[in-house]
């Protein structure tokens, strides 16, 4: 895997290998929106989940996805913190925590959730993401899954001594 | 001296992604994109009746099922001669046409018929005594110039 930057040296995002691990797949913001916006998977993946008002679900999502490019949009614009958007994982979460967990969403009716760690002040890297089916993440196998996914990423900063933005910098050129 | 930030930055800038760019694009195209992802339902929920399929579609449509892939994704600018064909094809509303065609097609089979005469309803002239108030009592005034004579006659509803 590696990670590209979206903008701005504030917002980055991974990019993982495809399966097969021959290439690799679009970054996960990308992803993510290619996803939310296609109509097809989304009318499919209500169906799969036994949603009761399919064409209602499918509307929904579609209009959480266009909230979500107006935010970032804005947040690139205005170069507003990244902190708008993004809040910690567990809800009481409080205070400083380093290589904190968080979850970004518009809004309380946002059924869309980007996945990211956030690495200091104004400073995050999306992990990935999934439309909320749960409660709890680990209710559903993608949110599940997108726990699986993040936990990983912040075990992977925290063995490369990655800790706040200079060492993520330094991390990151090593890698390059 | 480089540090080691301004290295990151020099290296990052070469993988920058286009995901700003491409987040403005969808913003610009939204009104087009909000259609194109309407009709995507409507085909889908349509596809989804005993019968139908993608492969029957693309077949009718004398297209690919590539191209019926890339339709109810909901993200093509559908041409009219794409919207036309989806339209008459499944039989589902997309062009206004779909609704001036129904109205048409209303107007035409309603038929104004000429209804039954008014007959007036026999009733019960009030007592003169009564309180009530009674019409005017109007006459109409003709002069017969064979007779030089007036005639009256009482003006009737």
């Amino acid at each position: 895997m590696k990670i590209v930057d979206i903008f701005a040296e504030k917002l980055f995002t991974f990019v993982y290998l495809t399966k097969d691990g021959s290439s690799y797949n679009v970054n996960e913001y990308d992803r993510l929106m290619d996803l939310w916006t296609d109509v097809s998977y989304l009318r499919n993946y209500a169906k799969v989940n036994n949603v009761s008002n399919i064409n209602q679900f499918v509307a929904g999502r579609l209009l959480d996805a266009e909230n979500i490019q107006d935010l970032l949009e804005e947040l690139s614009e205005n170069n507003q913190p990244l902190e708008h958007y993004f809040r910690p994982l567990y809800n009481d979460e409080t205070g400083f925590k380093i290589l904190s967990l968080q979850k970004g969403r518009v809004s309380n009716r946002d059924g869309l959730r980007i996945y990211a760690i956030k690495i200091d002040d104004d400073c995050f890297v999306i992990t990935g993401g999934a439309i909320k089916m749960s409660q709890l993440m680990e209710d559903h196998p993608d949110t599940d899954n997108e726990l699986t996914k993040i936990k990983k990423a912040q075990d992977y900063f925290k063995e490369n001594n990655v800790f706040d933005i200079d060492s993520f910098y330094e991390f990151k050129s090593e890698m390059e | 001296m480089t540090t080691k930030k301004e290295i990151f930055k020099s290296l990052v800038s070469k993988e920058k992604t286009n995901t700003i760019s491409k987040n403005k694009e969808r913003i610009v195209n939204r009104a087009m994109l909000r259609e194109s992802q309407q009709i995507a339902l409507k085909v889908l929920t349509k596809l989804d009746e005993p019968g139908w399929s993608q492969v029957r579609l693309a077949k009718e449509m004398k297209v690919t099922p590539q191209q019926i892939t890339k339709i109810v994704k909901g993200t093509e600018n559908l041409t009219i001669e794409t919207q036309i064909k989806l339209q008459e094809i499944l039989d589902i509303p997309i062009l206004a046409t779909y609704y001036e065609r129904i109205m048409d097609e209303l107007f035409a089979t309603i038929k104004f018929e000429e209804s039954e005469k008014y007959t007036a309803p026999d009733y019960e002239p009030a007592p003169s005594d009564s309180n009530f108030m009674l019409p005017k009592k109007e006459f109409k005034m003709e002069y017969d110039r064979q007779t030089p004579e007036y005639y009256y006659y009482p003006k009737t509803a």
